[in-house]
């Protein structure tokens, strides 16, 4: 078996989104990754959702990866956003969950529960260092087991995070936690690249996660 | 029996993203019950939405039911207390506007007691005052409010759900809730099959484990109105891991349906969806639960015609099938009897024959 793994995501045309900023991110360390968005001429708040094949893209691909933010973006992405986590789910993709709040308080109220309405389809769930803050504060659960508390509570496989301030990623499992030191690119955007490209080659249990955790 | 079915929120095949939209999905769908998510604190313009959905509720019969907060410390320290009942009361005051039937609400850990009397009598006395909180705020009407919601003076107050938990260091066995919902006036078990199925290391396999269980609830708490949650979900360690849609999860909604609509005509049973694949795996419960009923419909079919058939012959059903294996026998022997001369007959014959049984070729 080829040992590529593949990664879509949703992104807006311009590229520059959180999910599209991760897909550029995984091809320069040799994930075959694709970004879905509209077609060329077509206005991306309104394009035509309905129109994209996700079971052919999503045939051989590991990861399906959106943002949390795609949801303010308009009607249209805002549905293809719920529409790609569905057929992930149905045809065996993995949801990544990227959250990337960080704007006021009534939008990241408004992203947060429209992530939460999703979490029994997502497989990974990563927040930026900038939301990590916002969203530990919002839930008024600071401190290091803010993870550990939103796995807990929402039975997310994977949970995790990555903190600006000590440039630390932190990946909580059912198994256990895994912590490594990463380099502060893009917010923890780099070092979710290189763990979604590790994870599905590190093999199983805590020590896969972690070998996973720590591929730099 | 009455049994409703429903995702837990909107559709996910829904093109718009509102309860109101949602509802008629469900109602195309053919299935009747729905539980909104209010898991981020309701804010004041979402009333309007809920309103519309109260109406429509009323209108069309769809059960409409709320969760609380999807996190709650509520044996925490007086802070998490506070807070978790904080983000409680916007959801009880949606519950009013929206007619909701059942508001499910977690405990939330152990935290600083063990797990015994007194954890429940702590949790009791939290879930007292929510009932009476939701009382008052059902009661808290002028005149001009029961024309907009016309539901508060026909129906009564929604009820308070205590949900089962699926990890060990949650409060929330089934004997825990149901200590607490036969102390606490207007609360009600919400009985999370796949939680109860983790916690018990895989013990919801046949449709006994469920007749167990529906009678413990019975005998404990009493009635016959039911409150279910159900998903596959994956588990280890008796803690659930996280959830599945049912095709993919060792918990399957067979035995289930089966203990339904063999053992079920005393309930009356909402089965909220939780799955990854909300509406999908509600039909998929649909369409078991009527496969389950007609399997059985088609079996007691057949023993009212052996009834009927042994009355006219004046047999009692027993004789009759004493009789039918006797005269099956008597064939079985009569064929093998019959096959044996022509075995015995059927030598290698010398004349050309088209009809071997190595003769693939033959198209005809």
């Amino acid at each position: 078996m080829e040992d590529v793994v593949r990664m879509i995501a949703l992104g807006s045309p311009s590229g520059e989104d959180t999910a599209s900023r991760l897909i550029s991110l995984a091809s320069s360390m040799g994930l075959k990754s694709s970004i879905v968005t509209s077609e060329p001429g077509e206005n991306f708040e309104s394009f035509n959702h309905g129109a994209i094949d996700w079971k052919g893209k999503m045939a051989t691909a590991h990861w399906m990866v959106n943002s949390a933010s795609m949801v303010t973006a308009g009607p249209s992405p805002a549905m293809a956003w719920s529409a790609s986590m569905t057929f992930a789910e149905l045809e065996g993709c993995r949801n990544v969950m990227i959250v990337d709040v960080s704007d006021g308080p009534e939008s990241i109220a408004r992203i947060w529960g429209q992530v939460i309405e999703k979490v029994r389809q997502i497989h990974v769930l990563f927040f930026t260092s900038d939301s990590l803050v916002a969203i530990s504060k919002l839930e008024g659960i600071e401190g290091s087991d803010f993870l550990s508390r939103v796995r807990e509570k929402t039975l997310i496989p994977l949970v995790c995070g990555y903190s600006g301030t000590d440039y630390t990623a932190r990946v909580v499992h059912a198994l256990g936690v895994a912590e490594t030191q990463a380099s502060n690119e893009l917010e923890g955007l780099e070092w979710l690249a290189g763990f979604l490209k590790a994870l599905p080659l590190s093999g199983a249990g805590i020590e896969g996660i972690k070998a996973a955790a720590s591929w730099e | 029996m009455p049994l409703k079915l429903g995702p837990a929120g909107v559709p996910l095949s829904c093109k718009g993203r509102t309860i109101v939209e949602g509802m008629d999905d469900i109602t195309a769908l053919g299935l009747e019950a729905m539980e909104i998510q209010t898991v981020r604190p309701v804010q004041p313009k979402h009333f309007d939405q809920y309103w519309q959905a109260g109406i429509l509720s009323w209108d069309s019969g769809i059960e409409m039911n709320l969760h609380g907060p999807y996190y709650a410390e509520l044996l925490g320290k007086r802070r998490e207390r506070n807070r978790s009942l904080a983000k409680m009361e916007a959801s009880m005051q949606a519950g009013k506007i929206i007619n909701a039937r059942h508001l499910v609400y977690h405990v939330g850990p152990y935290g600083e007691y063990d797990p015994g009397t007194g954890a429940n009598e702590q949790v009791a006395n939290i879930f007292s005052g929510i009932v009476e909180r939701v009382r008052e705020i059902w009661g808290d009407q002028d005149e001009d409010a029961y024309t907009a919601f016309p539901w508060i003076s026909e129906q009564e107050p929604s009820l308070v759900g205590i949900e089962t938990s699926g990890r060990q260091e949650l409060w929330g066995t089934v004997e825990e809730v149901l200590e607490v919902c036969n102390h606490v006036e207007g609360t009600v078990p919400v009985l999370n099959i796949g939680h109860i199925h983790a916690r018990g290391h895989g013990s919801m396999r046949t449709s006994e484990d469920y007749a167990e269980l529906f009678d413990m609830v019975r005998e404990n708490y009493g009635g016959s109105k039911f409150y279910c949650h159900f998903a596959g979900i994956e588990h280890r360690m008796g803690n659930a891991l996280h959830y599945t849609q049912i095709k993919k999860s060792d918990l399957k909604f067979e035995p289930f349906a089966e203990f339904l609509a063999e053992e079920g005509d005393w309930m009356d049973i909402t089965i909220i969806s939780d799955s990854p694949l909300l509406e999908h795996d509600a039909m998929y419960m649909m369409q078991h639960y009527d496969k389950a009923r007609q399997r059985l419909m088609e079996i007691r079919a057949r023993d009212e015609r052996r009834i009927k058939l042994a009355n006219d012959r004046g047999l009692t059903p027993e004789e009759l099938e004493l009789l039918e294996q006797e005269a099956a026998d008597a064939r079985r022997r009569q064929d093998e009897e019959d096959a044996k001369p022509a075995a015995a007959t059927k030598s290698p014959s010398k004349m050309m024959t088209f009809d071997t049984a190595d003769d693939d070729d033959d198209l005809f």
